[in-house]
């Protein structure tokens, strides 16, 4: 225990080497991860003993039906949400004994995040909703500038920029979402139903995006309902009633 | 990342009008009224600090306790007392006495003027206090007799365009005063309040004694040597006096000269200052029972701000960022509201307070952390509750805000409601205790009664004036006294009275009038009868006292008894011959004609203004070059109690804003209350329920916290309302009702306040409100 702390703690100040050194050491390991509710005298067990490993540019589908606790799991990895039990590492630092700051820090310098419903701040223009996260991340003022116009260009919604969300398309409003995500090139992109809000043609547009993403390095994680959104990603991982099964 | 917060603050500010509008008018009238009692306050404790060496000026107080237990303090000397403490006591650099004398009549090349700002002192006196000199050197301007210096108020006024210095004014036609020197207006901010002072050794024209230890007429400052131990030296004079006079039972002591204007009235500082915090707080309570409240709608921004990498801390800046802009846009607003409520205030406060920002960098930084603070307490809650949130859960759309800070919410709406209480049942106790004292029966008639002041030549010629006056119509009655039954400036010490029956001293008032006075003032005999001319010797030697005055000096039958010198011919029943303030001293009424100052007209029903001015033509053609000053009795009554009527108002005007705050407060609270519940509401009405129903569960929900803050606020508004009649030694007492008409009052209030919302909410069409769930 006390050897593994220190390893971790050496792997803390060095992990980006180590993790170039390695390459093929996993971006993200669980153990025994669970989530549960008090409910009465009991619990609500939305996940059971997840052990999951995820390798550096793998791009990852979580399926299985309502309630199977696919979100859960997607925010307890993305660090928005805490388990119950288990233990959590990402790029060797053991998450569940961060503290709040340092928890913020990594997901902050690693973790980009979409959702089904697109979750722009309703109060920030297009431009503005970009450079949040960089915001965030301390990055200078010029260089910020820079970063949201190349990302503006990439997604093709520089006429945009001065709109509010309420202003936008669905699908407009995802590709914001899905550019602010990955404007400060995290190394994993988590995708809640990126495109359960969307009609088909907008929904392949964005999967396509991710794909390309993905083939630039980036690892994804998306959970869909969709097999043809499925087919997009490498591996597929099934939950049901919160535990992972070989087969729905 | 400053500007950014800057933006989303501005744009949700915007957004939210309604809720801004409501957290800025509560926060601007907060401040201004913070404002306003801070200057109020500074204004109260300035005085007297202008002086160079305020820190070592004293004023020589006196204390006697007396054999009936009635105890005196008081801060008049014997003129030898000054010269006497620089000679005996080392730690004394400098002393002089200070005599102001009012009702005089001042000439100048023909024209007359009424004079009230006479005062005679000590060479001393202008290098121990700074005044400002604008002619004349301050240790040399008093160097001989006769000689004055007037302020500049003074000199227009006699002077006009004339260069003063030199020039000879003429006082009461007996003595001339030569003006060496002209002062600055003397500020209002000092006890001293004076237009011209004249050396002291004239005061003896106006028989005064100017040595000796007898007449206690003078007040006494020092100056003390630098280093000089006030506390030890206070104690070391303590028995001057009577170690000069034998008889004299008068212990001295030292009081700071900046410690006058407060003493005994520091109450106002402590109430004001915390209604000031009461009120700021409950605007401070608003903006955090709101911003929580409405915490929900916020969340799912917190949660996203999260998700793009925010951390808890930057969530609570820019948290405390939006409440710290709202109460500086408050602040801005509350300088205008100050700027708007000045004069009003200065009318109310009977202050000449000015509010100037230019320059007077201590105000601006108590504005700049008023704002900052005030921002930092409203906001700090809210921001580390809303920082505090899972964002899962938040964009779940579970993190319900309604319930979880509700409780929190509902303390702070009782806690603004037992401010509010206690601030209700101070102002009717207020109110009720000066209309006490108003409709108090003084044990004379105060009713319809000319107070006039003899100046100049009138005091001689008070017979004929009486004679002569009573003569116009519309007069009932006329007595010539020493001074009207407002205030007696004249007491001396009895040590031996026949009939005693134990070693001691009493203090008796004295006052001086004729025999007219008590069919005058309609007072009562409870024995013998009042001075009367039938009698030659009462002119000499007959004396009335009053009951208080009889059960003092323990008298078993006053009739026929020798005090003062003279024999008691009647005993009058107390009457109040001073504020309401202090319980009926003895006192001992005798006739003498040389120290009547006014007339006291008892006037007839009927057309008084018309009366009054033959009265004036006549009183023209009898002592014409003297005013004729005149008051109604009951007027000068009402000024015994201005201070108080003035507290009690300006008291008064902030319950009212504090109520507002509270009112706008629980306002937004029943909006987001009925707006969170619209769900509800729509389902209950599904099921049955008919409007009062809902409307009336939505007001309980509030009752109810009125109701608790109820049982909070009466033992504290009881404690602090006890101690604030403690000053009146005739009070009214804490009646039941008046808790009771408080709690009642707040409770009517709150339910008016939510009905609206209330009515609103539950008069919404169930299909409407249920359409989107």
């Amino acid at each position: 225990m006390n050897e593994q702390k220190l390893n971790a703690k050496e792997q803390e100040t060095n992990s980006e080497e180590l993790s170039m050194q390695n390459g093929v050491a996993p971006l993200i390991r669980t153990t025994n991860i669970t989530k549960s509710y008090p409910s009465g005298f009991g619990k609500v067990f939305v996940l059971r003993n997840i052990d999951l490993e995820v390798s550096e540019g793998e791009f990852i589908t979580i399926m299985g039906p309502s309630g199977a606790g696919k979100t859960t799991l997607l925010n307890i990895i993305g660090m928005l949400d805490e388990a119950s039990e288990g233990e959590y590492s990402f790029l060797d630092q053991d998450v569940h004994k961060l503290n709040e700051r340092k928890r913020a820090e990594l997901y902050k310098q690693h973790m980009g995040f979409i959702f089904q419903s697109y979750h722009l701040i309703d109060d920030l223009t297009v431009y503005e909703n970009l450079e949040t996260p960089l915001l965030y991340k301390k990055v200078k003022g010029a260089e910020r500038k820079s970063m949201v116009c190349d990302t503006l260009d990439r997604f093709q919604i520089v006429g945009k920029k001065d709109l509010f969300p309420s202003q936008l398309s669905g699908g407009q409003q995802q590709l914001v979402g899905v550019a602010r995500a990955v404007i400060a090139k995290p190394r994993l992109l988590l995708a809640d139903e990126p495109t359960g809000n969307l009609h088909s043609s907008q929904g392949e547009e964005i999967m396509q995006l991710l794909s390309k993403l993905n083939t630039e390095g980036t690892t994804i994680i998306q959970v869909t309902h969709s097999d043809k959104k499925a087919s997009y990603g490498n591996r597929i991982i099934y939950l049901k009633d919160g535990w992972i099964v070989d087969k729905l | 990342m400053l500007k950014h917060y800057l933006k989303i603050a501005v744009r949700n500010l915007l957004r939210e009008r309604g809720y801004s509008w409501i957290n800025i008018v509560g926060l601007a009238v907060g401040m201004a009224c913070f404002i306003l009692i801070v200057l109020w306050v500074r204004d109260e404790l300035s005085y007297d600090k202008f002086h160079l060496s305020a820190d070592r000026l004293y004023r020589v107080t006196d204390y006697e306790k007396y054999a009936d237990g009635n105890e005196m303090s008081f801060s008049v000397n014997p003129p030898e007392l000054a010269p006497t403490l620089i000679r005996e006591f080392p730690e004394i650099v400098d002393a002089a006495r200070y005599r102001p004398m009012g009702g005089m009549i001042i000439r100048h090349n023909g024209k007359s003027f009424s004079e009230d700002g006479l005062t005679f002192t000590d060479a001393s006196f202008f290098s121990m206090f700074s005044f400002p000199f604008i002619k004349g050197e301050p240790t040399q301007v008093l160097s001989f007799p006769n000689s004055v210096v007037i302020t500049q108020r003074a000199a227009t006024k006699y002077f006009g365009d004339e260069y003063p210095i030199g020039k000879i004014l003429q006082v009461d036609d007996r003595v001339d005063l030569t003006v060496t020197g002209i002062i600055e207006d003397v500020p209002s901010n000092s006890h001293l309040q004076f237009d011209l002072a004249a050396h002291f050794s004239t005061v003896k024209e106006f028989g005064l004694e100017i040595e000796g230890w007898n007449q206690f007429a003078h007040k006494t400052y020092v100056l003390l040597a630098e280093n000089a131990d006030s506390d030890e030296l206070s104690l070391k004079i303590a028995g001057t006096i009577q170690r000069h006079d034998e008889e004299s039972i008068v212990e001295l002591s030292l009081q700071p000269v900046t410690d006058i204007h407060l003493s005994g009235d520091e109450s106002g500082i402590y109430i004001f200052s915390i209604i000031a915090a009461f009120v700021l707080l409950t605007a401070c309570i608003n903006y955090m029972n709101l911003a929580t409240a409405r915490s929900g709608k916020r969340s799912r921004e917190v949660a996203l701000r999260k998700v793009v990498g925010a951390s808890r801390k930057e969530i609570v800046f820019q948290f405390l960022g939006e409440s710290i802009l709202t109460s500086f846009t408050a602040l801005s607003f509350a300088l205008l509201l100050v700027e708007m409520l000045l004069p009003f205030f200065n009318q109310l406060s009977a202050k000449q307070l000015s509010f100037s920002l230019l320059g007077n960098s201590s105000m601006i930084f108590v504005l700049l952390s008023t704002a900052v603070i005030t921002g930092t307490i409203s906001g700090s809650y809210p921001a580390l509750f809303v920082s505090s949130l899972v964002p899962a859960e938040a964009l779940k759309g579970s993190w319900q805000s309604g319930s979880k800070g509700a409780l929190f919410r509902r303390v702070l709406v009782s806690m603004q409601f037992v401010l509010s209480i206690a601030l209700i049942i101070g102002m009717v106790v207020i109110s009720r205790q000066l209309h006490y004292i108003r409709n108090q029966k003084l044990g004379f008639d105060k009713e319809q009664v000319l107070c006039i002041s003899l100046k100049g030549e009138a005091p001689r010629k008070f017979e004929l004036l009486k004679s002569e006056l009573s003569k116009t119509g519309g007069v009932a009655a006329i007595s010539a006294v020493s001074s009207p039954p407002t205030r007696l400036p004249m007491s001396t010490l009895v040590s031996e009275w026949e009939g005693q029956q134990a070693e001691g001293e009493v203090l008796v008032y004295l006052l001086r009038t004729d025999c007219d006075f008590a069919r005058t003032l309609e007072i009562q005999m409870t024995e013998g009868r009042f001075l009367s001319e039938e009698f030659v010797s009462d002119e000499s030697e007959g004396i009335v006292v009053n009951q208080a005055a009889v059960r003092s000096m323990g008298l078993e039958s006053p009739l026929g008894k020798q005090v003062l010198g003279a024999r008691i011919v009647g005993e009058v029943k107390d009457f109040h011959f001073s504020s309401l303030h202090s319980r009926i001293k003895p006192l001992a009424i005798s006739y003498r004609p040389d120290e009547f100052r006014y007339l006291l007209i008892k006037m007839n029903a009927g057309d008084i203004s018309d009366a009054i001015g033959s009265l004036e033509s006549r009183w023209k053609e009898l002592v014409p070059g003297t005013p004729f000053d005149y008051q109604f009795l009951d007027e000068r009554i009402n000024m015994l109690y201005r201070t108080d009527q003035r507290m009690g108002k300006i008291i008064n005007s902030f319950t009212v804003l504090a109520l507002f705050i509270a009112c706008l407060g629980l306002f937004g609270m029943a909006s987001f209350t009925a707006q969170q519940r619209t769900k509800e509401i729509g389902i209950r009405k599904v099921l049955g329920a008919t409007v009062p129903e809902i409307t009336f569960s939505l007001i309980r929900e509030f009752g109810k916290w009125v109701l608790l803050a109820n049982v909070i606020a009466w033992p504290l508004a009881y404690f602090t309302m006890n101690r604030m009649l403690e000053v009146y030694a005739y009070r009214i007492r804490l009646d039941a009702w008046i808790f009771l008409a408080a709690g009642a009052a707040a409770l009517i209030l709150a339910v008016a306040t939510v009905s609206y919302q209330s009515i609103k909410a539950a008069l919404a069409n169930p299909v409407e409100t249920l359409r989107y769930e």
